[in-house]
C-alpha cells in the first residue's frame, strides 16, 4: 500500500496488470484470505473502473490463460505485475512449484534476468517482515 | 506471510477506518491520485463490500467530522487507523501540517505516546525505502 506507479499506466495496461494477478490467484487452486486481501489491495491501487473491477472478479472464477494475460502487455505493466504476483504468491506463507513456474514464465516472457524471481522473493520477505514490525509496534502500544 | 490485522475488521469498523483515511487524505484541501490509489488499496485490503466503497468515495468531497468518526471506533481499529493514516499522509511525498494535526489528534485519542508515534513514522519511512527497492529490482528506475 505504498506509493506506486501502477495508477499512472494507461487504463488498458492497468486492466492487463489486474488480469494477470487474477490468473495468479488461481495457480495453486487455492485462494486463501491472505491472497485475496493482497489481490484486492493491488486491485485498489490500479484504480480500475467499476466495470473493469467486475470483469476482473469474473476472471477470478474463470481465469484467462497466462498467454492471454501476457499478450500485448507493456514492459512496465508486466514488470509491476511480476512483482505483485510474487507478493501474492508468497501471501499464504509458501510459494509452491506451480506458482514459481508461472513467475519464471513471466520473467522469460519479458526477457528479465533469470535471478529476478529469487530477488523479488527476498524483497517480498523483507516487506512481510516490515509489515510484521508495524504490527509489533501496535502491539507494544496496546501493552 | 502476509497478515495484517485489518483483514479481521468487523464490517461496522471498516467504514469508520476508511472514513479516517478520507479525512487524512483531504486534510490539506487537495486530493491527488496517489491518495485515491492508497485509499482504494486500503479498502481493498479490508475486503470492504463494493457498495460500502462507493459510500466512502462519496465522502471524498465532503469528509465527515474526525471526532464523530473516532468516537465510533474500537481502540484496536483506532490504532491501526493511526498507523495507516501516516501511510496515507506520506503518499504524496510530504507531510502537510493539516495532515499532521489529524494524525496527532488520532494518536491522542488512541493513547499513543510521542515516542510510539515516532516509531510509526519511522516504520513508514522504512517501508517506503523497501518499496522503492522494487523499482531497482525491476529495472524501472
Amino acid at each position: 500500500m505504498l506509493p506506486d506507479t501502477i495508477h499512472t499506466l494507461p487504463r488498458e495496461e492497468r486492466f492487463a496488470y489486474a488480469r494477470l494477478l487474477a490468473f495468479m490467484t488461481r495457480v495453486d487452486n487455492e485462494l486463501t484470505v491472505d491472497e485475496m486481501a493482497m489481490f484486492e489491495q493491488r486491485l485498489g491501487t490500479a484504480l480500475l473502473s467499476p466495470a473493469q473491477r467486475k470483469m476482473i472478479r469474473t476472471a477470478l472464477k474463470n481465469p484467462p490463460s497466462l498467454e492471454e494475460c501476457l499478450s500485448g502487455m507493456s514492459e512496465e505493466a508486466g514488470r509491476l505485475a511480476l512483482r505483485d504476483a510474487t507478493l501474492m504468491a508468497a501471501a499464504d506463507g509458501t510459494v509452491d512449484d506451480d506458482e514459481r513456474e508461472v513467475l519464471n514464465l513471466i520473467v522469460e516472457h519479458f526477457n528479465l534476468a533469470p535471478e529476478s524471481v529469487e530477488r523479488l522473493l527476498a524483497w517480498t520477505k523483507r516487506g512481510y517482515d516490515w509489515m510484521q514490525q508495524g504490527t509489533d509496534i501496535l502491539n507494544e502500544i496496546s501493552e | 506471510m502476509y497478515l495484517d490485522l485489518a483483514v479481521d475488521f468487523a464490517q461496522e469498523d471498516v467504514k469508520g477506518y476508511a472514513e479516517i483515511m478520507v479525512i487524512v487524505a483531504s486534510a490539506d484541501g487537495t486530493l491527488v491520485k496517489e491518495e485515491l490509489a492508497i485509499i482504494e488499496a486500503l479498502m481493498g485490503r479490508c475486503m470492504m463490500h463494493p457498495e460500502m466503497r462507493v459510500d466512502v468515495r462519496n465522502l471524498l468531497e465532503k469528509p465527515p467530522a474526525l471526532d464523530l468518526v473516532i468516537s465510533k471506533l474500537n481502540p484496536v481499529v483506532l490504532k491501526i487507523a493511526l498507523r495507516d493514516s501516516i501511510l496515507v499522509a506520506a503518499v504524496d511525498g510530504e507531510y502537510d501540517v493539516s495532515e499532521l494535526k489529524v494524525i496527532k489528534t488520532i494518536a491522542k485519542v488512541a493513547g499513543v505516546r510521542k515516542k510510539e508515534l515516532s516509531a510509526l513514522f519511522e516504520w513508514v519511512k522504512t517501508g517506503w525505502e523497501w518499496h522503492n527497492e522494487s523499482f531497482q529490482h525491476l529495472g524501472l528506475v
